[in-house]
């Protein structure tokens, strides 16, 4: 059976017939939406951030998981918050996972914009993120997640609820994730070391 | 260090400067295009999907190179009533495929192709005619059908967007407009029935024959100019003067759709379907070919591996 799409058309209509109607959110999104954007939309930014390394790329994410969430379910289920946290995370790691194998063009591309326009600080920052990034997309993906929520500034109960773990097992999980993060930075700075060398 | 605070200090979080209402805008225009809406039946082909994928964003890229006639009118449609061959490089097909980084397409209803038991079902789902066909005898596989939904996408000139794109590949954007920039494009495409008989790959038997009809394509604006939306398009850096002046010569850009014929790899002709116009493409191999044509209010094509004078009678059997 086909769907009745006179909504869609009906919103279309209304769309190109109300040119004076402001295009703010308010226009598009429910109440409950905007409120939900307003307190949870820079902090899944800044957890896509703490995979990616990049703030447009970390946008675009939590742009797309506001969206996803938006399609699917209520904006004032109590679950909000949890859900975009944890989809922030994974659909960060999927992006930099998906992009592995550009991951010696994008050095290459870091390298000639930092020498373009950027202070030193911003190229060294940049590399940092970019050897994150790396080494987050080699762990296993719980873990990394893991990393990418505490340390993006989300407190353990809300790293607990993202994850679905009780609070009381969060440090110990941390703990692991920092060993599986040493392990993977060690053989990440091993294979860089080779890779000068060569 | 232990290895705790070397993580730490990698991992700490810089400070971010997140304008929420700026995103909040962003978000609010993309959300206004994807209410929440039923998933149709399940795709079972996936690459017919990519295909009308890649096809209706031709047509849009098309429509939106060529709709005019809206200026000074809150609503005007663009309707599909015939088509002109536009001869396009491999330089411009990436062009062509880089005029998404202009704004924002979201689609309120995606192309959801699904195979259907019978035409008649194709044609109840659809409202469109149950049309039937001769096909030559080389066609020895059965038909199959197949339904598409209609389709509607909104596109929102982004000026950011423009820019930010151009930055990427090294390149600067001419400003867009003011009046462009933020106006919004409502594309409408379908419900269309495809029907198919072979599948044209190396082993199977026989040819492969491709009909489809659907509703025209048409476009609807909130207010910007054919000349905000032309002139900006094609002034881009990476439109060729060549493909520019193709486009601007077309008589009647409110109903003419231009379809690109890659250059040296496929030829355009005009001919005669159904005592109407009709757009005759050939590819330079010999392999396939096909003819579009509009009447009725209808878009029509036939397709596959037949000489032109087979797809042509093929087209003129359709009843």
């Amino acid at each position: 059976m086909l769907e009745k799409r006179t909504d869609v058309e009906a919103d279309a209509v209304a769309l190109i017939e109300q040119p004076e109607r402001p295009w703010t959110a308010a226009a598009g999104v429910s109440l409950a939406f905007e409120t939900l954007f307003r307190t949870e939309y820079a902090r899944a930014v800044r957890i896509a951030y703490r995979v990616v390394g990049d703030q447009a790329e970390a946008e675009d994410v939590a742009q797309e998981i506001f969206l996803a969430f938006h399609r699917s379910h209520p904006a004032d289920a109590p679950y909000a918050a949890p859900w975009l946290h944890r989809a922030a995370a994974h659909a960060a790691l999927n992006a930099v996972r998906s992009r592995a194998h550009r991951i010696a063009r994008d050095t290459a591309d870091a390298g000639s914009r930092s020498a373009v326009a950027d202070p030193e600080s911003s190229a060294l920052e940049r590399e940092r993120a970019r050897e994150v990034r790396e080494v987050l997309a080699r762990m296993p993906r719980a873990s990394a997640e893991l990393l990418a929520l505490r340390y993006s500034g989300l407190s353990y109960a809300e790293v607990a609820a993202a994850t679905k773990t009780k609070p009381d097992q969060v440090g110990t999980r941390l703990r692991r994730a920092h060993d599986a993060f040493r392990s993977a930075h060690d053989a990440f700075r091993k294979e860089a070391s080779r890779g000068q060398h060569r | 260090m232990d290895s705790i605070d070397r993580n730490e200090t990698l991992l700490a979080m810089p400070d971010l400067d997140v304008d929420t209402d700026r995103a909040l805008s962003r978000v609010g225009v993309r959300a206004r295009g994807v209410r929440p809406v039923r998933r149709l039946v399940p795709v079972s082909a996936a690459a017919p999907a990519k295909w009308l994928a890649a096809a209706a964003g031709v047509v849009i890229v098309a429509l939106t190179l060529t709709m005019t006639g809206v200026a000074d009118s809150i609503l005007q449609i663009f309707e599909t009533k015939q088509f002109a061959a536009v001869t396009v490089t491999a330089t411009d097909i990436q062009t062509l495929g880089q005029l998404s980084a202009f704004g924002t397409l979201t689609w309120s209803s995606q192309p959801q192709p699904h195979q259907t038991a019978t035409l008649a079902q194709a044609s109840a789902e659809t409202g469109l005619p149950a049309i039937s066909v001769t096909v030559p005898s080389s066609i020895t596989a059965p038909a199959t059908y197949g339904a598409v939904p209609k389709t509607t996408a909104t596109f929102v000139f982004d000026s950011s967007k423009a820019r930010a794109s151009a930055a990427a590949i090294g390149r600067t954007a001419p400003p867009m407009p003011a009046k462009l920039d933020g106006s919004t494009l409502v594309l409408t495409g379908g419900p269309a029935i495809i029907i198919t008989y072979g599948t044209g790959t190396p082993g199977s038997h026989g040819d492969m024959l491709f009909i489809g009809v659907a509703r025209a394509p048409s476009v609807a604006s909130d207010g910007a100019s054919v000349a905000d939306i032309q002139g900006y398009l094609l002034s881009q850096p990476a439109v060729s003067p060549a493909l520019a002046a193709q486009i601007r010569a077309i008589g009647d850009p409110t109903s003419t759709l231009p379809i690109p014929v890659p250059l040296g790899q496929a030829s355009a002709v005009a001919v005669s379907v159904h005592g109407t116009n009709g757009l005759f493409i050939g590819d330079s191999t010999g392999l396939g070919s096909g003819v579009l044509w509009q009447q009725g209010g209808l878009v029509y094509i036939v397709g596959g591996s037949l000489t032109q004078a087979q797809v042509i009678a093929v087209a003129n059997s359709l009843r």
